[in-house]
C-alpha cells in the first residue's frame, strides 16, 4: 500500500497533529482484556494484514514528515539525545543496514539503497536525500550512523550489545520518550533500566523476558506493545523536558479529556543484529486523542473498563493519577 | 518458540585444506543473498536421509564480499557419530543440504581493549571470522595458532600472508610449543581471552586464566562437543501417549525428531537453551551447560540434544 504522508504537523505549542480516519482505524489499540496487567506479552514480529502497523519490519505512516521535523528540533536544541559508548560502532552499522535494506524493500518508492561493495548510495525521497558513503567508514557520513538513520525513520532507536548474560543499552536516540532519558540509562543493564517498574518484578516477568530476549534469532524478530497516557500529542515527554509537560497533567477537566488524554501506544520490536551479535529495540510511538479512540465504540468501552480497573501503583508509575478521576468519568458515557 | 527455519542451499567448492579438513562454500539455492553474520557464529547442516541423517553445528568461517557465498571448515571425525564423514564423503560439488540461521554462542566481547585469539588445530575456523572483523574495526588484537605441522594446519598459508605482525603460528614439529601461561601472564588490562581448540587446550586457558586471577567474564571458550553415546532407553511422552526407544549412538533430540517432533534447537550440544524439555516425571542424567544446577536438580526440565536418561522412567510433556 502506498503510504500517503502529510505535511508537518507539531507535536508541541499549538499541537496541530492530528489522525486521519484511516490512522485512527490501524491505531494498535492495546488492551486484550478489561483489565490490564503485566505479562511477557511477546510475539513473532513476521508481519501482519496489508495496511497494518504490523505489515512491515519498520512502520512508516502519514506522520512520517512530522515525526522527523520532531526528531531534528530536538536533535538541534539536545544533542545528547544521541548517545553511544566508544564499542557501539559496528552495532551502529547493523543499525543503518537492517533499516536501509527493510525499508527500501518495503516502501520502494520512498527510499533506495545500492550497494557497490562496501560503497553504498542511499535515497530518501520524501526528506529529499540523497548520500553515497562507504559502509562501517564513519567518516563518510555527516554524523554517526545510528543518528543518520534515526533521523530517517519514525521511532526511538535503542541499541542493545549481548554479553555476560544479559543486554545493555549502550547506544540509542531517544527523542520521543515516555519519561524516561536516553542520556541518563545509556549503559544500563537489562535489570537496571527496569528497576523502576512497580508489580513486574514480582510476577516475575524480567527474568522470564530477559531469557527469551537473549535467544532471539537473525531474521526472526519479535515484537510488543506497551503503553501509556499522555497530556496533549506530545513525543517528547522526556525528563529533560518535564518543565514544559509537567504541569499538563493538572489542566485535565471533565470538558477537555476528549481533546487532551491521548493514548500513546508503543509498538516495540526487537531484531538481532548479523554482525554485532546485538540487538535493536525499535519503540515505535503512536498518538491518538479519546474522541477519536471512542468513535470505536469497542474500544470506548474498553478503555473504560481498563482505566477503572487499573492497579493504583501502575496509575502512579504510568501519572495518570492526578486526572484519573476526570478520565474514568468522562469514559463512563461509552460504558 | 518458532519452528526452526532452513534454508536449501548447494555446495559450489570443496577445498581441502589438510588431510583431514575440507571447506565448503554453499549457495542459496534460491540466488539470493545470505545475511551478513557475526564472528563466532555457526550454522546447523542438515544432511543425509533416514537412518543416515545427521544435523551437525558448525562455525562459519566467513562470506564472500557480495554475501552469495557462505564458508565453513569441518575436520573428519572417523570415530564420531557419522556427520563428519558423511559430508567428508557423500558430499560434493552440486550436492543439496540445508543450513539454518547462524546463531552465536562465541561472539566477541565489544569492550575488550584487547582481544586475544587462541586457537588450535580446525578451532581455528572461529576465528577466521573473527580476524576479518577486527580489522575491519581497527581493534587490538593477536591471533597465536598451535598446528600439529603446517601440512595440518588449516589456512596457514592464508594466515601467513598477512602482515599485519599480530598472527602469530606455533608448529608441534618445529618445536615451538605455545606456552599458554606466559601468554595469559603478559596480557595488559582489560584484554579478553578466547579459545577455540582441542579439549585440553580450552582446559588449560581456563584453568591457567583462573590461576593468574582473569575476571571470569574476560574468559570465552568454545568447544563443540557431540553427544557422547550412552546406554540405550525408552522415554514416555505424556501428551502424545507414546513410548520412544533411543538406541546408544542417538541422541534423545534425535530420536524425537524421528518420530515426527519438531523440537526448536540451535547448538545441539548441551549449551544454547533452545530444546529445553519439560519432565514430568523420572530422573534425566543432565549432561548440558545450559540449566543451572537448580534447575537440574530439580529435574523438571532437560536439555535432549544432549542429556539423557539412565533407565525407562523418564516421561516428558510432550
Amino acid at each position: 500500500m502506498n503510504v500517503v504522508m502529510k505535511p508537518v504537523e507539531t507535536f508541541r505549542g499549538d499541537f496541530t497533529y492530528k489522525n486521519s480516519p484511516e490512522a485512527v482505524k490501524r491505531f494498535p489499540f492495546p488492551y486484550p482484556e478489561d483489565e490490564y496487567m503485566y505479562s511477557v506479552n511477546m510475539e513473532m514480529h513476521d508481519g501482519g494484514d496489508p495496511g497494518s502497523i504490523f505489515e512491515h519490519d519498520f512502520d512508516i505512516d502519514e506522520h512520517y514528515l512530522s515525526e522527523m521535523a520532531e526528531r531534528k528540533l530536538v536533535l538541534e536544541k539536545d544533542p545528547r539525545r544521541y548517545a553511544a559508548l566508544p564499542h557501539m560502532e559496528l552495532h551502529e552499522w547493523d543499525v543503518l543496514e537492517l533499516i536501509m535494506v527493510s525499508n527500501a524493500r518495503d516502501y520502494p518508492e520512498h527510499f533506495s539503497l545500492k550497494k557497490d561493495g562496501d560503497n553504498w548510495t542511499w535515497e530518501n525521497r520524501p526528506l529529499g536525500i540523497k548520500d553515497s558513503f562507504v559502509f562501517a567508514d564513519k567518516n563518510t557520513l555527516p554524523c554517526a550512523p545510528l543518528e543518520y538513520i534515526a533521523r530517517q525513520c519514525q521511532g526511538d532507536l535503542i541499541v542493545l550489545d549481548q554479553r555476560e548474560n544479559t543486554l545493555f543499552a549502550d547506544a540509542l536516540v531517544a527523542t520521543s520518550v515516555a519519561d524516561w532519558s536516553g542520556n541518563f540509562d545509556v549503559g544500563m543493564s537489562f535489570d537496571q533500566w527496569h528497576g523502576p517498574v512497580p508489580v513486574a518484578h514480582e510476577l516475575g516477568v524480567f527474568e522470564r523476558a530477559l531469557k527469551y530476549l537473549l535467544m532471539i534469532r537473525l531474521g526472526q524478530p519479535v515484537r510488543r506493545l506497551n503503553w501509556t497516557l499522555t497530556i496533549n500529542p506530545r513525543m517528547d515527554s522526556s525528563p529533560e523536558m518535564y518543565h514544559e509537560w509537567g504541569v499538563d497533567r493538572s489542566s485535565i477537566t471533565s470538558e477537555n479529556v476528549g481533546q487532551l488524554v491521548n493514548l500513546r501506544v508503543e509498538l516495540q520490536t526487537l531484531f538481532r543484529l548479523p554482525r554485532s551479535n546485538g540487538m535493536l529495540f525499535s519503540v515505535r510511538g503512536y498518538l491518538a486523542n479519546m474522541d477519536d479512540l471512542c468513535t470505536n465504540p469497542v474500544w470506548a468501552k474498553r478503555l473504560y473498563n481498563v482505566m477503572k480497573n487499573l492497579h493504583p501503583e501502575l496509575a502512579d508509575y504510568k501519572g495518570i493519577s492526578p486526572y484519573r478521576k476526570e478520565l474514568v468519568q468522562w469514559l463512563s458515557q461509552h460504558a | 518458540m518458532t519452528t526452526m527455519f532452513s534454508t536449501p542451499v548447494s555446495v559450489t567448492n570443496i577445498e581441502q585444506l589438510t588431510p583431514l579438513i575440507k571447506a565448503f562454500t554453499f549457495e542459496r539455492t534460491d540466488g539470493l543473498a545470505f545475511s551478513p553474520f557475526s564472528a563466532g557464529s555457526h550454522v546447523v547442516v542438515s544432511m543425509g536421509e533416514g537412518h543416515d541423517s545427521h544435523k551437525n553445528p558448525y562455525s562459519l568461517v566467513g562470506h564472500s564480499e557480495d554475501l552469495k557465498q557462505y564458508r565453513i571448515a569441518i575436520r573428519h571425525e572417523a570415530n564420531g557419530r557419522g556427520g563428519s564423514t558423511f559430508m567428508h564423503e557423500q558430499i560434493e560439488v552440486g550436492s543439496q543440504l540445508e543450513i539454518g540461521s547462524p546463531y552465536n554462542l562465541f561472539p566477541l566481547h565489544w569492550l575488550a581493549r584487547k582481544h586475544l585469539f587462541i586457537a588450535g588445530g580446525v578451532g581455528i575456523t572461529p576465528f577466521m571470522a573473527y580476524i576479518k572483523d577486527m580489522k575491519m574495526m581497527h581493534k587490538n588484537f593477536e591471533l597465536h595458532y598451535a598446528i600439529r605441522n603446517k601440512k595440518n594446519g588449516a589456512f596457514v598459508d592464508e594466515l601467513l600472508r598477512d602482515n599485519s605482525g599480530k598472527i602469530f603460528i606455533y608448529s608441534n614439529e618445529k618445536h615451538e610449543p605455545l606456552d599458554i601461561s606466559r601468554l595469559l601472564d603478559k596480557q595488559p588490562l582489560g584484554t579478553h581471552v578466547y579459545v577455540c581448540g582441542p579439549h585440553q587446550m580450552v582446559e588449560d586457558v581456563l584453568r591457567l586464566s583462573e590461576q593468574l586471577g582473569w575476571p571470569q567474564s574476560a574468559v570465552h571458550s568454545e568447544e563443540f562437543t557431540a553427544p557422547d553415546p550412552g546406554k540405550s532407553f525408552t522415554v514416555k511422552l505424556a501428551r502424545s501417549d507414546r513410548k520412544i526407544h533411543v538406541s546408544e549412538r542417538e541422541s534423545l533430540l534425535e530420536a524425537l525428531e524421528r518420530s515426527g517432533l519438531d523440537i526448536p534447537y540451535s547448538c545441539r550440544g548441551g549449551a544454547c537453551g533452545f530444546c529445553k524439555t519439560e519432565v514430568i516425571s523420572g530422573t534425566p542424567e543432565h549432561r548440558d551447560y545450559y540449566l543451572s544446577d537448580e534447575e537440574k536438580s530439580s529435574n523438571k526440565c532437560m536439555m535432549p540434544c544432549i542429556s539423557r536418561a539412565k533407565n525407562d522412567d523418564l516421561t516428558l510433556d510432550l
